[in-house]
């Protein structure tokens, strides 16, 4: 019983995001009060949204599509890695593009090995203070790129 | 003009040059196959170098650039399933389930000798035929290009995966996201949320990298498999690379109809002033399975995707070049890039080029037959070690290395953090609606078709004749041409699957 996935009905969840994300946007432009020539566009948009929305959901009803979405093998790994990407990008300001990369790399390197002997951290760390180290020189020696500079480089 | 070629061909044909092609067709491919180093800005960043180098030098090595990097985006899109310029978003279609099935080596092949033949079409088209295509170019005003980018639009009857209307949802979501920042017409801006950072808009790049690599890279980790591990999972016959090459190259010469077809429609595309390879590679895959005999294929991994997509991409490098070259309008970014290198050089790009430069002008032109056939040469040896590293290479360091470059690639586009935050929460966003049955394809085609969109709308509303603007989009030939275009690509899905259905019965 280990592998049985639930399956869920995708049609309705989409048409709740397609009509969400309509709803937004469509609010965002009612009080922005644009002149025609800004608003035309984005509001033909946001109706042909709300249009696929809606047959979305009669198809929920009539001829959904069931998928098992959401239900990987390893999961748990899955959101700890999504966890990391996510705050990796957002320290990349604060601790630096250099030193962000090198902690954020190597614990990705170590959850996806899932061995943490002593052993397997120094590898990890090798191995990420490598990659990151020499993609880091050539941007920023070779090609000029300022990358983001924080408490240490 | 035959004594020109003869000299001109002399006149490219040194070793000096020879070896500067072959470093810029290298070079080309490995920022090309790096996911945020488009082909713009690999040639932009080697124009510095060319300046002190002899005119024909700098313009054949900045060329041979150009052909390599539109190329390489394919080593990215078939072995880790992200597009490594926008030019091969299609590539992933058809090349990355080739990966899964153990074809990855056969899927570079295939796009190695696909893009030469691509390139080398568009440079017999540069050759002969510019004069005469950039007159047809000069028609395309507003409301053709409205036209073209709703044509643009129909192909996601094609590649929208599972369901039709979650594939038109995710299109005009990603048209929705193609409006954020300043109005191109007016200028007011539009749903930034407060954040000023979002008034210039959401840029390409990262939106491509967010919505096919983040999704990508998830999976991986949550499957547990790499690509070296997802191959096993191939049916594929244990052969030599020899036989493998041999076998390929059959397959993909045995499509002369394909490559033709795709090539023509990359060069077409590539003349269009604001089309590109972007654009070109979608439109091959779309009339690819339009005419092909088994279109339920397309998207399991066939030959015949990647060789659509990558002879279009290739073939619009010429193409871009032809409005460039005779009448000094570039036609795609990199063209762009190349018209400021020839003015420092110079040679102002035009009527008066081939005039006054002759001899220049064809060099660089025929410079392309020898730098396709060297990306042909390099793309089959370089093909096959990307492939061996990327596929050996153990899912604990293949996730954190993409994870890294796509974040580099997508700071380096405007050097700004902002970008780096739009690819990772469209990338989220991404792997959600990729959960939920949306397939990444529509989404980033609403994103590149948007804008040319919305300006040829509000222009060509403005340009109508008072009382009755919305009458210019139905009554000029090439619009009427785009509509019936538009329309017949929008059905033929349906008339197709009916056929099919039919002959089934």
């Amino acid at each position: 019983m280990k592998n049985e996935k639930t399956t869920i009905n995708s049609d309705i969840i989409s048409a709740i995001i397609i009509v969400l994300v309509a709803a937004i946007f469509g609010w965002q432009l009612y009080k922005a009060q644009m002149a025609q020539f800004g608003f035309i566009f984005p509001a033909f948009i946001i109706f042909s949204m709300v249009v696929c929305g809606i047959a979305l959901f009669i198809k929920s009803v009539l001829k959904p599509e069931m998928l098992a979405s959401f239900q990987k093998e390893y999961n748990l790994r899955l959101y700890l890695v999504a966890v990391f990407l996510f705050a990796w990008t957002f320290t990349l300001v604060n601790l630096g593009f250099g030193l962000a990369s090198l902690i954020f790399f190597a614990l990705i390197v170590l959850i996806a090995e899932r061995k943490y002997t002593p052993k397997d951290i120094l590898i990890a760390i090798v191995v990420s203070g490598l990659m990151v180290g020499v993609f880091y020189w050539i941007f920023t020696s070779m090609l000029l790129l300022r990358l983001p500079r924080g408490i240490l480089f | 003009m035959l004594e020109n070629l003869a000299g001109s061909f002399m006149l490219m044909l040194t070793p000096i040059n020879l070896l500067y092609m072959l470093l810029g067709v290298s070079g080309g491919m490995m920022a090309g196959a790096l996911p945020g180093l488009t082909a713009t800005m690999s040639v932009a960043l080697l124009v510095p170098f060319t300046f002190r180098m002899d005119p024909v030098t700098g313009l054949v090595t900045l060329g041979a650039i150009y052909c390599g990097a539109i190329f390489g985006g394919a080593f990215a899109a078939i072995l880790v399933n992200t597009p490594g310029t926008p030019s091969s978003i299609g590539t992933t279609f058809d090349g990355f389930p080739l990966t899964k099935q153990g074809k990855g080596e056969e899927a570079v092949w295939a796009a190695a000798l696909a893009s030469a033949s691509g390139g080398l079409i568009g440079t017999v088209i540069l050759l002969f035929l510019a004069p005469p295509l950039a007159s047809v170019a000069l028609r395309f005003g507003a409301p053709e290009y409205f036209w073209v980018s709703i044509f643009g639009l129909t192909i996601v009857s094609s590649i929208a995966g599972g369901s039709l209307i979650k594939g038109f949802a995710g299109a005009l979501l990603g048209l929705l996201i193609s409006t954020i920042g300043l109005a191109p017409i007016g200028g007011e801006v539009r749903f930034i949320f407060g954040m000023s950072a979002l008034q210039g808009g959401v840029s390409i790049i990262p939106a491509l990298i967010g919505f096919f690599c983040i999704p990508e890279i998830l999976n991986m980790v949550g499957t547990g498999l790499s690509v070296s591990q997802l191959e096993q999972h191939g049916d594929s016959i244990k052969i030599t690379s020899f036989q493998k090459f041999k076998n390929t190259f059959k397959e993909v010469i045995r499509m002369p109809g394909n490559i033709i077809r795709s090539s023509l429609i990359g060069a077409f595309v590539g003349i269009i002033p604001g089309a590109g390879g972007n654009i070109a590679n979608l439109v091959a895959y779309n009339e690819a399975k339009r005419i092909s005999k088994y279109p339920q294929k397309f998207g399991t991994g066939i030959i015949d995707g990647v060789v659509a997509t990558e002879a279009a991409n290739n073939a619009t490098v010429e193409g871009g070049l032809v409005p460039l070259l005779t009448l000094g309008i570039p036609g795609t970014p990199p063209a762009a890039v190349i018209f400021g290198a020839l003015m420092l050089q110079g040679l102002r790009p035009g009527p008066e080029l081939f005039a006054d430069h002759a001899p220049l002008a064809y060099a660089f032109i025929l410079s392309f037959f020898v730098a396709n056939i060297m990306m042909f040469v390099v793309g089959i040896v370089g093909g096959k070690t990307f492939y061996e590293v990327i596929t050996k290479l153990p899912m604990r360091i293949l996730v954190p290395a993409i994870a890294f470059l796509t974040m580099l690639g997508s700071f380096a586009i405007r050097g700004n953090i902002m970008d780096v935050y739009t690819m990772m929460i469209l990338g989220f966003a991404g792997y959600g609606l990729k959960e939920l049955g949306f397939h990444p394809g529509p989404i980033v085609l609403g994103l590149i078709l948007g804008p040319i969109a919305e300006e040829g709308l509000v222009q060509g509303y403005l340009m109508g004749p008072p009382g009755a603007r919305w009458t210019i989009f139905f009554t000029r030939p090439i619009s009427i041409a785009l509509i019936i275009l538009s329309i017949l690509s929008l059905f033929w899905p349906i008339f197709q699957s009916k056929v099919l259905d039919a002959d089934k019965k």
